[in-house]
């Protein structure tokens, strides 16, 4: 008997899927459709261990295969792309009712962390042409926050997770993570306080020159006028010398 | 441009990540082509991206595609497609090419290929979906043989299922040495005759590849280990039945340190030049 290219496709795609022969073409050897599960599950488990080696090694790899095959039985990636994989991943963590999220309820923020690590690596956005160093800092200089930048902010802090660290309930104040890449494509991330999240905030919107920063963070906290200057000075040459800000 | 003449010869090898700064300390071109899944490359910027552009500027490429699931019948990724073509025409890419298989079809992406059925059905399908994606990128692809573990209720042989996609698509063929000899042995044909019923005109360049013993009557084609014995004379084989083609090695697991990967390479260097001494003196 001859089955259409209709049921072919989808004796195999679940078949691949469930991990398990869906009975109605199976009259295939075990062995072999077995090789085929395996090559499967194992492809996607490597491709996805690549992105995400803290969560594998804090969850283990038994653990991780049972995230991994509940990933591939519920989830239908729709990329082509095999880099982006990880995103859909992360996509599916967000809302996905798994018990291991009971214990390890920080999982879906810290894999949406190593995620972004990734995504700053490889974003496609070339240097700006800003060449300014610290000594031309000025008070009119106009400041622009490195294009190659995330601002994050989480409930758990992520980038003190690991296999020793694994808090069950969320921080007491959140956790806010600038992740950036420098010119010579290196990825970096730093924690950042409540005050400078309103100062990469301000530079989000739109580039400032360094007075018009330090009035409009003085105005947005109701604080006297230049009794914030010296601090906020200090963070934008910081943030200068880290290449977070370019002038 | 027509299929026959892709315009580089010799030998490639696959580029992958863990070759990359290897490969940059070379001062000179260790390979006359390199080949890439797109899918690893396209649209990516830092430190990636940079890379690229080196290769690019140093060896002629050639593209091997992993995710346009050619044979799935749920409708092609158009934007995929033409953000494809940006990239193949960006670098200069000399040839585009996909599996003769499916990676898709329940919604999603299954990442790896699945084996078509030989049946008229399927090749009247693949023929068609070769024919769109050619009339999209504006060139000819090839498809490749692809290797399978099982087959559902085949009513054509594999070898009148590849002769007649390529036939009615009007398609280029790339030639998996590798998974005919894996082939030949899963599903109990002769690689030679196999290999003699190939349109050697269509034919646009080699791939050969280690493969692993699951069983005397399984072999799984992993690109995980070195070429073996009887796949490189098979290689000599394909030369002779269609001539020397620009012919690549794969290597995507287990990955030796580079100068192993291109002493391996040099191996297909020997078979294309004993090929040419042995015609010279049947000439």
């Amino acid at each position: 008997m001859i089955f259409s290219l209709q049921q072919q496709q989808q004796f195999f795609t679940q078949m691949l899927r469930e991990q398990q022969s869906p009975g109605s073409l199976s009259h295939i050897e075990d062995r072999r459709l077995k090789v085929y599960q395996d090559l499967f599950f194992n492809n996607i488990e490597s491709l996805l261990a690549n992105g995400f080696p803290v969560i594998k090694s804090i969850l283990g790899e038994k653990r991780w295969r049972e995230l991994i095959s509940d990933f591939w039985k519920q989830h239908r990636c729709q990329t082509p792309y095999f880099p982006r994989i990880g995103g859909e991943l992360v996509d599916w963590l967000n809302h996905a009712k798994i018990s291991i999220l009971y214990d390890f309820p920080f999982l879906p923020e810290l894999a949406h962390y190593e995620l972004m690590e990734v995504v700053v690596d490889t974003a496609d956005q070339s240097w700006p042409d800003l060449k300014g160093t610290l000594e031309d800092l000025r008070d009119e200089t106009t400041l622009v926050l490195n294009p190659i930048s995330v601002l994050l902010h989480y409930e758990y802090p992520v980038h003190q997770i690991s296999k020793a660290f694994t808090p069950q309930d969320p921080g007491v104040e959140k956790t806010h993570l600038l992740i950036y890449r420098q010119q010579d494509h290196q990825v970096k991330f730093m924690q950042l306080s409540a005050a400078s999240v309103i100062l990469v905030d301000l530079l989000q919107t739109q580039a400032r020159t360094l007075q018009d920063l330090v009035c409009s963070i003085e105005g947005s906290l109701n604080a006297p006028s230049g009794s914030l200057s010296t601090f906020i000075k200090q963070q934008v040459q910081d943030f200068v010398t880290r290449q977070v800000i370019l002038i | 441009m027509s299929l026959e003449s892709l315009p580089v010869s010799g030998v490639g090898i696959g580029l992958r990540r863990s070759m990359v700064k290897e490969l940059q300390q070379k001062d000179h071109p260790v390979a006359d082509f390199l080949e890439v899944a797109p899918e690893n490359w396209m649209n990516l910027g830092g430190r990636r991206g940079v890379q690229f552009e080196w290769f690019a500027e140093r060896y002629p490429f050639m593209c091997h595609g992993l995710s346009l699931s050619i044979g799935s019948l749920e409708p092609l990724d158009r934007e995929f497609l033409l953000s494809l073509k940006l990239f193949l025409r960006r670098f200069n890419i000399l040839h585009y090419s996909e599996h003769l298989s499916y990676c898709s079809g329940d919604g999603g992406h299954l990442y790896d290929l699945i084996p078509l059925p030989f049946t008229d059905e399927a090749i009247k399908h693949v023929a068609e979906r070769v024919r769109q994606v050619q009339d999209i990128l504006e060139q000819k692809i090839s498809v490749e043989n692809v290797s399978y573990y099982t087959s559902v209720d085949n009513k054509l042989s594999e070898a009148e299922f590849i002769r007649a996609v390529v036939e009615e698509s009007d398609c280029g063929l790339l030639l998996d040495v590798n998974n005919i000899y894996v082939n030949s042995i899963n599903h109990r044909y002769d690689a030679e005759s196999f290999l003699k019923g190939m349109p050697a005109e269509r034919v646009t360049y080699f791939h050969v590849a280690g493969h692993y013993d699951e069983a005397d009557d399984l072999k799984i084609d992993t690109h995980g280990s070195a070429v073996k014995d009887p796949v490189w004379e098979l290689l000599a084989q394909a030369y002779q039945h269609c001539g020397i083609k620009p012919t690549l090695l794969e290597r995507d697991f287990n990955i030796p340190p580079l100068d192993e990967v291109l002493a391996e390479s040099n191996i297909i260097r020997q078979v294309q030049r004993r090929h040419n001494s042995s015609s010279r003196v049947a000439a």
